[in-house]
């Protein structure tokens, strides 16, 4: 039981150690979900898609941590190119 | 007696002389409203046109007719370009004294155009000039960038759905049914506008398919696509766009979905929850189908608007300072039409669609925005002069950073 908790605590340092270690940039952050609807909340500081405190670019603005509604949409759409990509217009 | 044909041209006489003296009483000569400003705008702004135009009639300080035809927003531009004249009989906000119970939620009047028409004076477009035309303004003619006008799909109340991707809309509005993007692929229920108008134009660039190439019903006016969303007889195939400000003003016929921009993990509605009126996700790039507001106007050879009543009006929507001190609020009509003044901005774009990027507006007026819209943020402290501010402004209000 012992040897138990003693692995389940170096677990929990391990992790924690990962998640502020200085390889991570110091302006990106768990998504701060308050998302509902489709696709359900994702928790604050979760598991989420890494969000930014401090957007600058164009990518980081639209992804930028945020504690607004947001809904996952995973779509179905046939015609989508098999990298993801979209087909030439008709 | 009298024989029956003459009887009868006797009711049609009078039902003309009736005919003729209601359109009378309804429409006034243009040329007889005091101090007008003409304009062709958007429809989006009519009601932007109508609660600026009530104030400034009743102003004691500038009193100001606002006359004005609504048409979209690349046939605005080439009036202004090409000095196309006013020559259809425009709408104009009344007075008190000459309609005590109009209000901005009514149908404007209308007013007798001279047969040779007027010159404009103010022409708006409600996405960036360079969505209808390379030109540059030609000699005379200015632009000058409004506040922020988003622009939202909506379906109808009983449609489950709540969200779009941008890969959606591409299927949905590129390929039609061919591009299966379920439950949108009956094109009879995708309802849609005229290449002209800035509402396709908008969303068009955010989902990146050519105006001239969207599927669905085309539809002239606004109004059009909110009737035939609203009373959609297979709602969860219907879908439709719209300007922010018309489905704010129609919350209870329809609902808007949030917008997943392409490269963006999830969907956001324009405001930070699908019930709130707050443009949060507008101002902070959450939220990506918007457009400027642009209003032309002539200009002498240092660039300032010739006519004195057209710099006016057109400080007042642009929330900028102007003499003499109106005497009513220019911003709570600008916010409350759901429009978003730029000093309240925090992205900004320079072209249809393009990238965002972060602004800092000269003039700030973000707590003024949010006490307006009922979100005051913590941050925000209220102020009498610049002295409770320390190194900031006090602005509307409130203490901004600059």
């Amino acid at each position: 039981m012992n040897i138990l908790k003693i692995w389940a605590a170096f677990s929990l340092l391990f992790a924690l150690g990962a998640c502020g270690g200085d390889d991570a940039p110091s302006d990106v952050a768990g998504a701060a979900g308050a998302g509902n609807g489709a696709g359900g909340a994702v928790g604050a500081g979760g598991q989420g898609a890494p969000c930014s405190t401090a957007p600058k670019t164009h990518v980081e603005l639209i992804n930028a941590c945020t504690d607004a509604q947001a809904i996952e949409v995973h779509p179905v759409l046939p015609l989508l190119q098999p990298d993801g990509s979209l087909p030439p217009l008709p | 007696m009298i024989p029956v044909r003459p009887r009868i041209g006797a009711w049609l006489g009078a039902l003309s002389w009736l005919t003729a003296a209601t359109a009378a009483e309804a429409a006034p000569p243009c040329s007889s409203l005091p101090n007008p400003v003409y304009l062709q705008v958007g429809d989006t702004q009519e009601p932007l046109m109508k609660a600026l135009g009530q104030k400034l009639r009743a102003s004691a300080v500038q009193p100001i007719t606002l006359i004005y035809k609504t048409s979209g927003s690349c046939t605005n531009i080439e009036a202004m370009y090409s000095d196309v004249k006013l020559t259809t009989n425009p709408s104009y906000v009344p007075s008190a004294a000459e309609d005590p119970a109009w209000d901005p939620s009514m149908p404007a009047p209308q007013c007798e155009i001279d047969p040779g028409g007027v010159t404009l004076d103010v022409t708006n477009s409600n996405v960036f000039v360079s969505a209808c035309t390379q030109a540059a303004p030609p000699a005379g003619v200015a632009e000058f960038i409004g506040p922020v006008q988003p622009y939202v799909f909506i379906v109808p109340k009983g449609s489950s759905q709540q969200a779009i991707t941008a890969e959606q809309g591409y299927f949905v509005f590129g390929f039609g049914q061919a591009g299966g993007a379920e439950p949108w692929t009956d094109e009879a229920f995708v309802f849609s506008r005229t290449t002209t108008k800035s509402t396709l134009l908008a969303i068009a660039a955010a989902i990146r398919v050519p105006p001239s190439k969207c599927k669905g019903k085309p539809f002239d006016k606004s109004s059009e696509v909110m009737s035939a969303v609203a009373t959609s007889t297979s709602p969860e195939k219907t879908i439709g766009l719209m300007g922010a400000e018309i489905y704010d003003a129609n919350r209870d016929k329809v609902s808007s979905l949030a917008y997943q921009a392409y490269q963006q993990t999830r969907a956001y509605f324009a405001d930070s929850t699908s019930s709130s009126r707050d443009k949060r996700n507008v101002r902070d790039g959450h939220y990506t189908i918007w457009s400027p507001t642009v209003y032309l106007a002539r200009v002498d050879a240092a660039g300032q608007v010739t006519n004195p009543r057209v710099a006016y009006v057109l400080k007042l929507i642009l929330s900028e300072a102007t003499t003499p001190t109106p005497d009513f609020d220019p911003l709570s009509i600008v916010v409350g039409r759901g429009l978003v003044p730029e000093c309240a901005m925090k992205v900004q774009r320079a072209e249809e669609g393009g990238d965002l990027s972060p602004y800092a507006p000269a003039a700030p007026c973000g707590c003024a925005f949010e006490a307006y819209v009922g979100s005051p943020s913590a941050a925000c402290v209220a102020c009498g002069d610049d002295a409770a501010c320390g190194a900031g402004k006090c602005r509307f209000g409130f203490c901004e950073e600059r």
